[in-house]
């Protein structure tokens, strides 16, 4: 046998054993939602735009399976990112929290608070860079550099941003400062290899420092109300 | 004729008939085997004697890399090996985002008390928050890291950089 037919078999055999967006469902269904059908399309709309893979969408309904506590709260947190993906929004950091919340025995009322509180800040970050051209399919012109923007960039440009200001106000940074939050963000753009350079001089250039500091306000505001 | 010239005359004589009769010695122990009723001895090497060989090297195998682990020092010069001091732990754990935060048995401790893992090869380059996780249940942050962030009930996350392969081996 050939080393190419060995390979290509290996492969095939690799494609085959990857979870499909129907064993995603089974899950929900075995899960015990209430609304399989409206986490069935978000899912759906998320697997074709490719904000999370039928993989990692599996391994949260299992690991959602395993933990103790109400259906309400446990199909909440796949509801809460269902809602993002029918937003547009994108979705690793929620994912990435509702892991490690799961991990770490966060009780799990307080991960949909925070899952939902996220939410709403990649929404603001969404609609601040989208008014300053930062959107998909668009292009954007720095200097001499003309740049495409497509759902990756954008989506981890939206993700970076958000986090960002996130950890600063989590980490008790100081609201009135509105350079170091603007530095938090820029800071953080510019340390992910992914992000194209041209893209992080566009953002400093068209976003103040007010702009983002409004954002990490309305963020201290969702956490006091929240009690987090 | 004295006692030693006669010994020295009989073993002459039976080297001689046995060099002479050579070969019809050899093979001989087969063929006495061979005549033998059933369940006579197998002259090659049994399955038994394989296995306990097996077994021997998997040991020695075993305790090579007991020894490995253990006893040599963690490759915590190497960047893609992220390291813990922890003499007391039985056991360390890394759990991160590149896992989905799914501990990960870390290797050691090695003669300093140091646990230490290797980063997956395929990790794409990028920001990832990470944690050590000591004994099955205490959370402890990296004090190698170079950036931490507040998490759930303001504990903390390490905060790891991966720059793209093709920097990382520049000299």
């Amino acid at each position: 046998m050939k080393p190419w037919s060995v390979a290509l078999i290996v492969e095939l055999l690799a494609v085959l054993a990857q979870p499909t967006p129907e064993d995603v469902y089974k899950c929900f269904a075995e899960l015990g939602v209430s609304d399989l059908q409206t986490l069935q399309t978000a899912f759906a709309k998320g697997f074709a735009d490719k904000r999370i893979t039928p993989e990692v969408a599996l391994r949260l309904c299992q690991r959602l399976k395993q933990t103790a506590a109400p259906i309400s709260l446990r199909e909440g947190i796949l509801q809460i990112i269902g809602r993002a993906l029918l937003e547009e929004l994108p979705v690793t950091m929620l994912v990435d929290k509702a892991f490690e919340g799961l991990t770490k025995g966060v009780p799990l009322d307080l991960l949909n608070d925070d899952l939902l509180e996220r939410k709403t800040t990649l929404g603001e970050v969404k609609a601040l860079l989208a008014s300053k051209g930062v959107r998909i399919t668009t292009t954007i012109r720095f200097g001499a550099v003309t740049l495409m923007l497509t759902l990756e960039i954008v989506d981890l440009v939206i993700t970076e941003a958000a986090w960002a200001l996130e950890d600063y106000v989590r980490g008790g940074g100081k609201l009135d400062d509105i350079s170091a939050i603007k530095f938090a963000v820029q800071s953080r753009l510019e340390r992910n290899p992914a992000i194209p350079r041209t893209l992080i001089s566009y953002i400093d250039q068209q976003v103040s420092a007010l702009e983002w500091a409004q954002i990490a306000q309305n963020i201290t505001k969702r956490l006091k109300k929240g009690g987090g | 004729m004295h006692d030693h010239e006669l010994e020295n005359l009989l073993r002459e004589s039976l080297t001689r008939y046995a060099q002479a009769h050579r070969d019809r010695i050899a093979d001989l122990e087969y063929e006495i085997i061979e005549e033998l009723p059933e369940g006579r001895p197998n002259p090659r090497p049994r399955l038994g004697v394989i296995a306990a060989g097996v077994v021997a090297a998997a040991a020695v195998f075993a305790v090579g890399l007991w020894i490995g682990l253990h006893l040599s020092a963690a490759p915590c010069s190497d960047p893609d090996v992220l390291c813990l001091v922890y003499p007391d732990a039985q056991s360390v754990s890394l759990a991160a985002q590149f896992t989905l935060w799914e501990p990960i048995p870390m290797n050691g401790p090695d003669r300093s008390g140091i646990w230490w893992i290797r980063l997956p090869k395929d990790i794409k380059p990028g920001r990832y928050e990470y944690g050590f996780i000591v004994n099955g249940t205490r959370w402890v942050y990296d004090p190698r890291a170079t950036e931490f962030v507040h998490t759930f009930d303001n504990k903390i996350n390490s905060v790891l950089y991966v720059v793209p392969r093709e920097e990382r081996e520049q000299p």
